[in-house]
């Protein structure tokens, strides 16, 4: 056994473990923050230069393409909360080891989940993913927002997990393994079982909870605007690319041979929540509610592409998420900075922030441009080829419905962009000047490179999607 | 009578049947977190009938019921524990004043 496969999750184990010690040993808020960031930046160097092939475990562990790519978008992810929360959370000394330890240990269960080619594991990493991040949602405990945030997300996320086990249970009972290889041998060999509806609704719903998917997607506003900003970063972009993760290998490739199943339900249900996502973000007044609708909607585009000609679809949501985990934390870093100097997440207290700080708001005008899908961010690239995909098999509705929804979505990105740049010169704001920490700026700075680089020559990045989608299908 | 594959499957299914019922009429949080565990246990009985019938000479469904225990206590406590923490600042465990942000 090939042990050396393993050494990412061993290091990042090691980061959680020296992080644990740290916050024993009394080192305070700023120490632990910046060992995690810049331990997060370390592995995620090291690897994006290590890439290793193999398989262990009787197959049950797999790295390959698609988990090397995923473990970079998680890392990143990681990296830039880290930077977000060093100088934007409101938590004691004593506590922030807590916060980081958590943080760590869920991106530890994202990177097993991106490799688990076996139900058990992928069914434990997941919630070891999940359950750190109900405990962050509810990390401000002397807030009642950030408690009733932490049941929301803990009640119906273990419903959703609940669901989800008894569809995997299902599939083990029809096919009497519990390895993806194996399952998929099965479906080739004995063809398609009527019980294997019932599964494939299960675990649909069950992931549609961490992909915030119609009829799943209730807890997304409330746990977003009550958790502490950076968490809420975190769980629109990691946690949404963990439950892709688990949808690409469980459906897309492992119940393949079912997949006039669960086609027509997501093509319906990624139209359900690109529509309810973006007019219900049309009345927001709060700031992270309305990214929070904004994350259901970019959820149904990137089911859009989920659905498409199998390499092209899986390769197109590898890129999307990527894009859109360098966008959404853009937003919600310019939303950390603000709501910690001035206490306010209010859309209509951003009124003038163009004049106060000037360069800010071009941030987020760059991160609410590049989620409508404006060229040359890297929202345009992403969504062309999301739906590039979905037309290779012959969606033209959904396209059509998608490009409708996408039009929709400017209208209230452009409203946020209104109250920056033209506001009411009479009324003078009284609420305090914004300070941007070194740290924010720094990962503001590095978003924005990367959306626009990511945006100009998209090429870089496709070409390595693509491989690493081919390789998973490859026999 | 001998019980088969199938007595066990109806249970499982009504257990889960109980479990989704009292997650959507419970008022009380404490309530609201049993009838989860009632859930994870459905899939358990499952995969251990599964297990017994269909693969005696493997032992994958029992071991995803151990997993699947571990996992239901981890979310049981910290669910108890935001519970216990609400309810220091709030004085109710009522699921229904849990309504500080709506729509």
């Amino acid at each position: 056994m090939n042990i050396a496969l393993l050494t990412h999750e061993f290091a990042l184990a090691g980061i959680a473990l020296l992080i644990f010690i740290l916050d024993l040993s009394g080192a305070g808020k700023k120490v632990t923050g910046r060992v995690f960031t810049f331990s997060m930046l370390a592995l995620l160097v090291y690897v994006a230069l290590s890439r290793k092939d193999g398989v262990i475990l009787n197959g049950a562990y797999t790295a390959d393409g698609i988990s090397w790519f995923a473990k970079l978008i998680f890392l990143s992810g990681a990296f830039l909360t880290g930077m977000l929360s060093t100088d934007t959370l409101k938590l004691s000394d004593k506590r922030a080891g807590a916060y980081y330890f958590l943080l760590a240990s869920s991106v530890l269960g994202m990177m097993f989940l991106a490799s688990s080619k076996e139900l058990i594991t992928l069914y434990v990493s997941l919630e070891l993913a999940t359950i750190s991040l109900y405990a962050l949602a509810a990390i401000y405990r002397e807030e009642v927002l950030s408690l009733e945030a932490g049941i929301k997300y803990l009640i119906l996320g273990a419903v959703s997990s609940g669901i989800l086990l008894y569809g995997l249970s299902l599939v083990y009972g029809v096919t009497g393994t519990t390895y993806l290889e194996k399952i998929l041998f099965y479906t080739s060999a004995n063809g398609f079982q009527p019980v294997f509806v019932l599964a494939v609704i299960m675990v649909i719903l069950g992931i549609g909870f961490k992909l915030s998917m119609v009829p799943m997607h209730v807890w997304t506003p409330d746990v977003y605007q009550g958790s502490p900003t950076p968490v809420t970063a975190f769980i629109s972009v990691a946690s949404k690319a963990a439950g892709f993760i688990f949808a690409v290998r469980l459906l897309s490739y492992t119940l393949i041979k079912a997949g006039f199943v669960w086609e027509p339900i997501l093509a319906v249900l990624a139209f359900l929540t690109m529509t309810i996502g973006n007019l219900i973000a049309i009345p927001q007044k709060n700031m992270k509610r309305l990214l929070a609708y904004s994350t259901i909607s970019q959820a149904g585009f990137l089911l859009v592409g989920f659905i498409g000609a199998p390499v092209i679809g899986v390769s197109s949501v590898m890129f999307y998420l990527m894009a859109y985990t360098v966008t959404n934390i853009a937003a919600f870093g310019v939303v950390a900075v603000f709501e910690k100097s001035t206490g306010s997440n209010e859309i209509d207290d951003y009124a003038g922030l163009a004049q106060t700080q000037p360069v800010l708001a071009l941030t987020l005008m760059v991160a609410l441009l590049s989620l409508a899908g404006i060229p040359p961010l890297v929202g345009f690239a992403g969504k062309f080829y999301l739906f590039y995909a979905a037309m290779e098999k012959g969606y033209l509705w959904l396209v059509i419905a998608g490009a409708l929804n996408s039009t929709i979505s400017l209208y209230y990105y452009l409203l946020i962009l209104k109250r920056l740049y033209i506001w009411d010169k009479s009324k003078t704001s009284t609420l305090p000047k914004v300070h941007v920490p070194a740290m924010v700026t720094a990962a503001l700075i590095i978003c924005c490179v990367a959306m626009l680089a990511m945006g100009i020559l998209p090429g870089f990045v496709i070409d390595i999607t693509n491989a690493a989608a081919e390789g998973m299908f490859r026999p | 009578m001998t019980i088969t594959l199938a007595h066990y499957v109806v249970l499982s299914a009504l257990l889960f049947a109980i479990g989704i019922i009292g997650i959507l009429t419970r008022r009380n949080a404490i309530g609201i977190l049993m009838s989860l565990e009632l859930l994870f246990n459905a899939a358990a009985i499952n995969m251990v009938a599964f297990s017994k019938y269909l693969t005696p000479s493997e032992i994958y469904g029992d071991i995803f019921t151990i997993f699947i225990i571990a996992i239901a206590a981890a979310e049981s406590v910290l669910g108890l524990a935001i519970i216990l923490a609400m309810f220091r600042k709030r004085e109710t465990v009522n699921a229904d004043e849990m309504n500080i942000m709506k729509y």
